[in-house]
């Protein structure tokens, strides 16, 4: 792990089935990444993206993706930002009641504020229903996720 | 678009309304200078929240209704709350009412903030969005988004986290906080009180369309303090009820053109909830230091310029910011974080003051503490008929404006109320024919 300022956010909404799968592999991740990286967790889609962009270089998000046949449920990805801006505004849930994490990272950029090298880590979910929680696919796949992740980190 | 076979006539359609919360639609027919048809259309599909609550423990009533909504879920649940205590005959007062108080503040601002600033200053400023508007006023741009931030910490210390709660119930507070935590949140939301009055004036700077309408004003009103969580039922043309008579004197009725039921005086008037409204029935009860703004800015109150509702909510922020950070200074922990609840058979209403205007509660409880019935008005659907006015009002003066230009002057008269279209659909009349 090199000395670059390292910030990890885990999106999602807990209680609306894998939407939280994003906030699960952050709770893994905080014990296995050292104290030094930053890793937080954030329900509120995209709007406080660019006050976590602060005082970083290297910016990390995981939130999960809508699945398609081509990208079923528990299919991983990773995306440079802002190389594949608009694959990830396609993959990623929106959010009509505030920020996406593709406006949290645009708002960042036009703020001048984004890190030099951002990420975003999606899987696909099966299951978004309200009260659920993870479903079987992702959770067995999420231990998966957290390893992508580490090693491109 | 001009109609070929009638160039008299003008159609403005938008089929999806951009900076609202939910999906919504405009349908605006115009024959000569007159506005023959107007339809503020919902279509985002009906959620049936009042159907899922029968049959479910009132104690889960909070937690379900604060669902509807990812910007006002303090609100749902403040209203059911308040409704269900009413049915059960519980009176929550002192710290545990501060600390309810003190959550709304979070929400008013969180939500106010990202309508002002994020939703509709792009308007006023001439930009597609708030990202394209960030890069010429970074420094707004920045200061809303620390004060946003601020309004939602307060949201998760309270609720749990920021978006629909998890640490409200009936009663009270699953867990209360201790000092130290408010005292944290207190620093931030003092560095953000200069920015917020500053953001203020700036937008007192801006040009305001002169569209004054005849409003029939309607907010909570308590006689101490400027309302949140109860009080009565006050208009502006006289009427003051208690929340119980809500059902007496409003009414919703269906139309065609939306899945959200429309709200209205049982005498067919349409009226105005939300800021503006709040603004003028309360602000006798503001602090000498938002009135002496107010002064500084020129805004005289009543105001019926709904596009000014931007200014509403600005000083409804400084208010709900100062007084946070006067609930936080006072604050003294509970002894129990919630009342006990003994549960009974009844009927109760509630109504808070949600960032979008009242939101009214009804339930039916039984001796099993089961919810037998449900009713729930938001604010948005109070104010669609209100919505359809004003452009009424407003359309005939944009007729010499290019299409795109007047489609964009009515966008941004809906925007005036920061419409929750999501919130507004719980309803959905269903009719069987059986032949």
């Amino acid at each position: 792990m090199s000395a670059q300022r390292i910030r990890v956010i885990g999106v999602g909404t807990a209680g609306a089935g894998d939407d939280a799968l994003g906030l699960e592999a952050a709770l893994i991740l905080r014990s296995r990444l050292p104290r030094t990286v930053d890793v937080v967790s954030d329900t509120t889609g995209g709007s406080n993206i660019a006050a976590l962009c602060k005082g970083i270089d290297v910016l990390v998000i995981i939130d999960a993706v809508k699945p398609t046949p081509t990208f079923p449920p528990g299919a991983i990805s990773a995306w440079p930002y802002p190389a594949m801006r608009s694959a990830i505004d396609q993959s990623l849930c929106r959010n009509t009641h505030s920020f996406s994490v593709t406006e949290g990272l645009a708002l960042a950029e036009q703020l001048g504020v984004l890190p030099k090298r951002v990420t975003v880590f999606g899987m696909a979910g099966e299951n978004f229903v309200p009260t659920a929680g993870l479903s079987a696919t992702v959770r067995l796949r999420l231990n998966d996720l957290v390893e992508f992740v580490l090693q491109r980190m | 678009m001009s109609n070929a076979s009638n160039p008299e006539m003008r159609v403005i359609e938008v089929h999806n309304l951009a900076r609202v919360e939910g999906e919504g639609s405009l349908h605006l027919k115009i024959q000569g200078n007159r506005v023959t048809d107007i339809r503020f259309g919902i279509f985002e599909p009906p959620r049936f929240f009042e159907a899922f609550l029968r049959g479910r423990s009132f104690e889960e009533v909070p937690d379900i209704t604060a669902r509807i909504c990812g910007i006002c879920p303090v609100a749902y649940q403040m209203s059911s709350c308040t409704a269900i205590e009413a049915a059960m005959n519980v009176k929550v007062d002192g710290p545990l009412r501060l600390l309810r108080r003190l959550l709304y503040c979070g929400e008013w601002i969180e939500s106010h903030v990202l309508h002002m600033f994020f939703l509709h200053l792009p308007d006023f400023l001439g930009y597609e969005s708030a990202i394209s508007m960030a890069a010429d006023h970074k420094d707004l741009v920045v200061g809303a988004l620390r004060l946003k931030k601020a309004g939602n910490e307060i949201v998760r210390l309270l609720g749990g986290r920021e978006v629909h709660p998890i640490n409200v119930r009936v009663g009270g507070f699953h867990r209360v906080p201790d000092r130290a935590e408010l005292d944290a949140l207190g620093e931030e939301l003092s560095a953000c009180r200069t920015f917020a009055a500053d953001a203020v004036r700036f937008l007192a700077s801006l040009s305001y369309p002169d569209l004054e309408m005849d409003y029939d004003c309607v907010a909570l009103r308590h006689p101490g303090e400027v309302a949140m969580l109860d009080g009565a039922i006050a208009t502006s043309r006289g009427l003051e009820i208690p929340i119980s008579q809500f059902p007496d004197h409003f009414e919703e009725v269906q139309v065609p053109h939306s899945t959200a039921l429309q709200g209205r005086l049982r005498n067919g008037g349409t009226y105005l909830v939300g800021p503006l409204a709040r603004l003028n029935l309360n602000w006798g009860l503001y602090p000498p230091a938002i009135k002496k703004l107010a002064d500084e800015i020129k805004f005289t109150v009543p105001c019926h310029n709904q596009f000014k509702s931007l200014l509403a909510r600005g000083f409804e922020t400084l208010y709900a910011l100062d007084h946070a950070l006067e609930l936080i200074n006072a604050y003294e922990p509970p002894t129990e974080p919630a009342v006990e609840i003994k549960v009974r058979e009844g009927v109760g209403h509630g109504c808070t003051e949600a960032p979008r205007g009242i939101l009214y509660h009804r339930y039916e409880i039984g001796a099993d503490g089961l919810v037998r019935s449900a009713t729930i008005v938001p604010p948005t659907a109070q104010n669609q008929p209100q919505i359809e006015a004003d452009l009424a009002a407003y359309a005939p003066r944009l007729l010499a404006l290019p299409q795109e230009e007047m489609t964009l002057k009515c966008e941004q008269l809906i925007r005036n109320y920061d419409p929750c279209i999501s919130c507004a659909t719980h309803f959905l009349k269903l009719t069987v024919d059986r032949a």
